[in-house]
């Protein structure tokens, strides 16, 4: 009797979504869910901003790239020119060149890190200064 | 930060016994070194405030 009894109230108790669950163990399941859930959400959010950014910064650095290649191609033919009319080389004003350089000589002193040439190696400058305009491997110089 | 944005901008210098055409040289690589080094500038400071804008995002990201 008392059998059939408890099966009738566990019966009727399930039917009526009643639980046996007096750690709360189904609701701490859920939460623990819901934050794995949140973390991954979070994660995939900041690798799509990780992503986005990457492609931004790509896009900044070809446009850099071509502008550097294309300031280099025409000073690169500008510069051919100045040289191509110089069969017969006029010298520079020896008093002027003095005062220009001691402008640059002062220039440098002041930010040595834009001087980085030695006197030796400024017979090339500008040609060093057209090579490091462009970037690495996109400029062609032809020995000018 | 990429580097062309910490690369020292250049300043282009006359040869010891400079000719005119020198002087022209040197003319037309110091303008096309300004405008290099401002390029240089302006995608140091792009990639500063992308970078910046990022932190931000995860910043007020992972505070929801």
């Amino acid at each position: 009797m008392a059998g059939v009894a408890v099966t009738a109230f566990v019966t009727v108790a399930l039917a009526t979504g009643w639980r046996w669950d007096p750690f709360d163990l189904q609701h701490r399941r859920l939460r623990a869910a819901e934050d794995r859930a949140a973390i991954a959400q979070a994660t995939v959010a900041a690798l799509q901003r990780q992503a986005r950014g990457d492609a931004e910064q790509s896009r900044r650095l070809d446009q850099h790239h071509q502008q550097a290649l294309a300031v280099t191609r025409v000073t690169v033919s500008a510069v051919a020119a100045a040289r191509s009319s110089d069969e017969d080389p006029i010298p520079l004003d020896a008093i002027r060149a003095d005062r220009l350089r001691a402008h640059d000589d002062e220039l440098c002193r002041l930010a040595p890190d834009v001087c980085g040439s030695t006197p030796a190696e400024r017979a090339d400058s500008s040609d060093h200064a057209l090579r490091t305009i462009a970037p690495a491997g996109h400029a062609d110089f032809g020995g000018s | 930060m990429p580097t062309a944005a910490i690369t020292p901008c250049e300043l282009s210098r006359l040869p010891d016994t400079p000719t005119l055409a020198d002087l022209e040289v040197a003319y037309l690589t110091r303008g096309a070194q300004l405008v290099a080094c401002d390029a240089a500038r302006r995608l140091a400071i792009d990639s500063w405030m992308a970078e910046r804008a990022m932190q931000d995002g995860s910043r007020s990201g992972a505070r929801q």
